[in-house]
């Protein structure tokens, strides 16, 4: 008897398991994704999904790679350039102070019009304390809207950010900052948001396609969370006559042997990012040069050996940035000597040909001029060999790239200089946090260089919590407050100069290389860029000719 | 959820199945019963062939690191990804490394967290099961809901805490293993020692007024010896495995020391370009695995009595 | 029977309750936050976003109110993907991982018991070194490199099948296959493992002396007793391949819950992480309730 019931019970499952199977046609969801023809289709695969939906929490180039498409800001980047986008036109105030838009008779994808009051409702909202949004820092140029994210100040109409009317907007600065119009055609937290679809929704708004509406070329036409997502031209859009493809589609593929193998059966038209490694197989990829700078943090605070100069300098001098470069990074990258990017550009030339500065380490390294910093750093410590060095740490963040930088680097300094370094690889959160708790010796830090040319720069005055090294230099400090108080462009970028020079003639970083990013896309896929600025593939005026 | 804890449990699993508790004999028999299972296991080719792999791959990996002219760690970034040549048996890598030395280096470091990782967990497993087993009641009740909470917290979160408070390397790793892999052995001696209880030899004992210590020493360990041998045999691949899956998802091994599974991570990232960098160090694992299986149920169809028909 | 289900009902509760509180402290104590990503925030603004999730009051006060909200069923929105629910992320994700985690058990089960079956009755003959051997291999080859090879040879190179997604049926073969060798291989060896055991005791001695036919005792007796570990193993096993597996969906990328166990841990995110393990852990629980009731039934020298 109980033997029956026990086989029943096996019965059971079996049945529960075919049952499963013949409902799993329920399961799926019919978004298969089409490989393009003709049609003016653009399938294009990348690692990671986007993360929301919602501008206002928005921090991860995923979530902006979509964002650029369902939706539009005042201005934006197109091809390294800055076009209008819901704005028509705008005009500055005579002390550069006031920035006015006048806004064009754009439609959000329902057919509404967008106003100045879904920009103002938008950024209002990004910035109130109540939002939890941890990109407020990109409004601080915005006259009061630090003291109001803060709290400090509780009335909204305060901030300079203001609808005068339907079609004109008006945003109100600290001070003139001739960098201020760049930085807001290349954040993707300057997006307008409908208020009625905030209402709606609540907190579950821009969750998905339903609980979003955007006023970009594209709307969002289905989210299949960690799958596909799939976007239609928007019918509504302002500029719909430019706007070639009807259909995007994102695969989301973490795997990137099966992206690339997905690309080589034609399932996908292009592949957001490939690692270094893959372009030997695909000569004819694309590059994306600049955007970011990878420099080593190290540790200056007391009780760490690399508040040694001398050290810092042998570790930096010793470093063959070009063989890694070309060993380990993407094709396009390119060897860094400065703090800043020299992509930047002021009138048509390079910001680092008008105000050069160096650490003067060659691509090569120098090895005899690193020793001799070490010689040096050793008498300086009282010790008599590179053996006796304290133990040196070097945390990096789990990634195929970090950790291989990390091991090029740990073995040329034991090779030249018999330094030894120990490795610590840690998921990113547990990395991060060492960073900021200052427990690290090296740690090499990889960060957006910006379109202004004190991004990275500003970091490193006393007091700042970017300042991960923990160097401490006044006059350093002296020059990037004077440089931000200048209102003279020439006198900001000489100060700024200026400040350069002390930070790497001490060392408390060593600028390594600007990495590149490889991408691959089909010949028929026309006009598909791979923006300094925005960061990722713009697709926007993509066409397929085949 | 983690790959292996199928396969892992059902490893264990196999031996309450089987039983192989050497039900027929007393303690005072042992001698002719270990003498019989090293008969059979002798003649056993599969399994003989398999430890002569196992010793190979042992003898290699202690050999080999120490005799080459290269080291595991040693860079020539202008010669990367080459293939298999005379100078490179297996090639190099990403970062101009010998893989030949990396892959016999990785054998020691996978070997070691192997072993250990099996061993040591087995042992904690066998003690917290016997105790629970043994004198059931509460105790036991307690020690096997303890189980199933400390099953259900993914393994990974104990591993990440061993890394930032101990660091990475095999020592860390198999501290890991030791504090998440004890309690499929702990059920599975628990089991054992239930049923053992019961019979009549141990009841027997009990009578005539052997005390707790005396049962367990001279009747319980005893008969469990052959299982918890068998059971870290199997567990050794388990813990290869493990090695690896954590290898995949980022943790582990700190670099630059290889591990097989670090290396075979590395090479399916290049496995379409550079395949050798794939399949060398897939096969040792897979070889590796074959081995201590395949070597595993020898070991056990020679500890089990009831299969000497 | 109702009273012992009353308590392990109980128990289970309890179980679920001592599981929540001891990964709720145990993920807090490991270092960082879920707001640093590559984008590095600086600290003020960190300190802010911990504010804001209420991550910074007393940790015992937060675990409270975790708690009264896991009660409810509420087990929050996700830290990363900020606009969703833990809740609804289980709901559309798991049933992908179960229907994968079903296909392959459903393709595993027969075969494996048929392999672990013909296997035990061939012993010793060239039949079941085939079966020893590939139930061996099945659990000798780490899945990111099978699923890697079954892409390469049926998709690349043959171009049969599909390289990855989730979409029509076509595309789950691949997965299925990856998934079930080793269930295959594990479900072979315990079957095998199983018949022999039974092949040794009385009750089948005494059919063959009853002179019953060969087959007659393989079905009426051997197997169907040789169910009853199949049926224990099949519980845990059951509830683990339905979380679904990390590197199969990655491999294949599969949208289902095995991601969300590795990326919401190292990405630190707390409440998916805690709805993870109790989701798992109330599974497990029930699975383990399941086999001890159906087991007390087959097996009487077991008391429960």
């Amino acid at each position: 008897m109980k033997k029956k019931i026990a086989l029943a019970l096996v019965m059971l499952l079996l049945l529960a398991m075919l049952a499963g199977c013949t409902t799993k046609g329920e399961l799926e969801d019919d978004t298969k994704p089409g490989i393009s023809t003709g049609a003016q289709e653009f399938v294009f695969g990348a690692r990671n999904d986007m993360m929301t939906l919602d501008v206002s929490k928005m921090n991860d180039e995923s979530s902006a790679l979509v964002m650029y498409a369902v939706n539009e800001g005042l201005i934006r980047y197109s091809s390294d350039q800055v076009v209008m986008g819901v704005a028509e036109d705008y005009s500055v105030s005579e002390d550069g102070t006031v920035y006015t838009f006048q806004l064009r008779d754009a439609l959000w994808s329902d057919g509404k019009p967008v106003t100045a009051y879904d920009f103002e409702y938008s950024f209002l909202r990004t910035l109130d304390p109540e939002t939890g949004s941890s990109q407020v820092g990109s409004f601080d140029s915005i006259l009061n809207a630090k003291a109001y994210y803060n709290g400090e100040l509780t009335d909204a109409s305060q901030v300079g950010i203001k609808a005068v009317d339907e079609k004109t907007f008006e945003i109100t600065l600290i001070k003139n900052d001739p960098f201020f119009i760049l930085q807001l055609a290349q954040g993707i937290n300057y997006y307008p948001i409908r208020k009625d679809y905030v209402e709606q929704f609540g907190a579950n708004y821009g969750a998905g396609p339903e609980s979003f509406i955007g006023c970009g070329p594209f709307t969002l036409t289905s989210w299949a969370q960690a799958s596909s997502i799939v976007m239609d031209k928007n019918e509504k859009y302002w500029d719909l006559e430019n706007i070639k493809l009807n259909k995007v589609t994102q695969l989301i593929v973490p795997d990137e042997n099966t992206l690339v193998g997905m690309y080589d059966l034609g399932e996908v038209d292009a592949v957001y990012s490939i690692s270094a490694v893959q372009t030997t197989l695909y000569p004819d990829h694309g590059n994306k040069i600049g955007g970011t700078l990878q420099y080593l943090s190290f540790n200056t605070r007391s009780g760490h050996v690399l508040g040694n100069e001398n050290l810092r300098k042998a570790l930096s001098f010793a470093i063959s940035r070009e063989s890694v470069v070309a060993a380990v990074a993407s094709p396009g990258s390119e060897v860094a000597d400065s703090m800043i990017d020299p992509s930047i550009f002021l009138v048509g030339v390079a910001i680092t040909e008008q105000y050069p500065n160096s650490t003067g380490v060659a691509p090569s390294g120098d090895v005899e001029q690193a020793k001799a910093y070490l010689q040096l750093a050793l008498s300086e410590l009282g010790l008599s060999s590179a053996s006796e060095l304290p133990a040196i740490t070097y945390v990096a963040m789990d990634s195929t790239a970090h950790r291989q930088y990390a091991e090029a680097l740990q073995a040329r300094w034991k090779d030249t200089l018999g330094v030894n370094v120990t490795l610590s690889i840690l998921p990113v959160p547990q990395a991060i946090d060492s960073l900021l708790k200052g427990t690290f010796d090296i740690f090499l830090v990889s960060q957006s260089t910006g379109v202004n040319p004190d991004t990275l720069l500003k970091n490193f005055t006393i007091g700042n919590g970017n300042n991960y090294s923990g160097w401490e230099n006044q006059a350093y400090s002296d020059f990037m407050t004077a440089a931000e108080a200048s209102t003279i462009l020439v006198d900001r970028l000489s100060l700024l100069q200026k400040a350069e020079a002390i930070i790497l003639e001490e060392a408390p970083v060593a600028p390594l290389w600007l990495p590149g990013t490889a991408y691959l896309a089909r010949d028929y896929v026309k006009d598909l860029h791979y923006g300094r600025q925005t960061g990722s593939i713009e697709f926007n005026y993509v066409s397929i000719q085949k | 959820m983690e790959d292996n804890m199928t396969t892992h449990e059902a490893n264990d699993f196999l031996f309450t199945v089987e039983a192989a508790i050497p039900h027929s004999q007393l303690a005072g028999s042992n001698l002719s019963y270990w003498a019989d299972a090293k008969r059979r296991l002798l003649k056993n080719k599969v399994a003989m062939i398999s430890l002569i792999f196992i010793l190979l791959i042992l003898a290699l990996s202690i050999v080999i690191p120490a005799t080459s002219s290269y080291t595991y760690d040693q860079q020539n970034l202008s010669n990367i990804n080459s293939a298999p040549s005379r100078a490179h048996l297996f090639g190099t890598d990403s970062l101009g490394r010998d893989l030949w030395v990396r892959v016999w280096y990785g054998a020691r470091v996978s070997l070691a967290v192997g072993i250990f990782g099996s061993i040591i967990p087995s042992l904690i497993g066998i003690v917290i099961g016997g105790i629970s087993g043994f004198f059931g009641g509460k105790l036991d009740m307690v020690i096997m809901r303890a189980i199933d909470i400390i099953m259900c917290v993914p393994s990974m979160i104990y591993v990440i805490l061993i890394m930032l408070f101990i660091g990475s390397g095999q020592i860390p790793l198999i501290i890991a293993f030791a504090l998440t892999g004890w309690m499929g052995t702990a059920r599975n001696v628990r089991g054992l020692v239930l049923q053992l209880k019961e019979r009549e030899f141990v009841l027997a004992s009990k009578a005539l007024g052997a005390s707790s210590a005396s049962l367990i020493f001279s009747h319980l360990i005893p008969n469990t010896l052959g299982i918890v041998i068998v059971s870290i045999t199997m567990g050794v691949p388990g813990a290869i495995f493990h090695e690896a899956y954590l290898s995949f998802i980022g943790l582990g091994i700190a670099p630059p020391i290889p591990s097989w599974g670090q290396l075979a991570n590395l090479g399916t990232a290049v496995f379409r370009i550079f395949p050798y960098q794939l399949l060398i160090p897939a096969s040792m694992i897979s070889i590796t695995m074959l081995s201590f299986n395949l070597f595993g149920d020898g070991l056990r169809d020679a500890l089990d009595p009831k299969l000497r028909n | 029977m109702a009273k012992y289900i009353v308590k392990r009902l109980l128990i289970s509760v309890i179980t679920i309750w001592l599981l929540a509180t001891i990964s709720f402290f145990l993920l807090r104590t490991l270092p960082g936050n879920p707001f640093q990503t590559n984008q590095i925030l600086s600290i003020e603004m960190q300190e802010k976003m911990m504010t804001y999730y209420g991550l910074n009051r007393p940790l015992l006060e937060q675990y409270i109110t975790y708690l009264s909200n896991l009660i409810r069923g509420d087990m929050g929105y996700s830290l990363k993907y900020t606009n969703r629910t833990v809740n609804s992320i289980i709901k559309t994700t798991f049933p992908i991982s179960a229907s994968l985690g079903l296909k392959a058990l459903a393709l595993a089960l027969p075969i494996g018991l048929f392999l672990g079956v013909a296997s035990a009755k061939k012993r010793g003959q060239a039949v079941d070194y085939a079966c020893v051997f590939i139930s061996v291999l099945g659990v000798s080859i780490p899945s990111f490199i099978l699923g890697s090879f079954l892409q390469y040879i049926f998709a690349l190179k043959l171009k049969i099948l599909p390289m990855a997604q989730w979409s029509t049926p076509l595309h789950t073969i691949l997965p299925t296959i990856a998934l079930a060798l080793s269930l295959l291989a594990t479900l072979t060896r315990v079957m095998r493992a199983s018949m022999l055991e039974v092949t040794t005791q009385d009750y089948v001695k005494t059919a063959k002396a009853k002179g019953l036919t060969e087959s007659k005792i393989t079905w009426s007796h051997q197997i169907r007793n040789a169910m009853v570990p199949i049926l224990t193993l099949l519980g845990p096993m059951v509830a683990t391949v339905l979380m679904g597996t990390f590197v199969i969906e990655k491999i294949f990328a599969i949208p289902g819950l095995g991601q969300h166990f590795v990326n919401s841990i190292t990405g630190l995110d707390y409440t998916m992480t805690m709805g993870l393990i109790v989701f798992y852990g109330i599974f497990m629980v029930t699975a383990n309730f399941i086999v001890d009731i159906a087991y007390g039934f087959v097996d009487p020298r077991i008391r429960i």
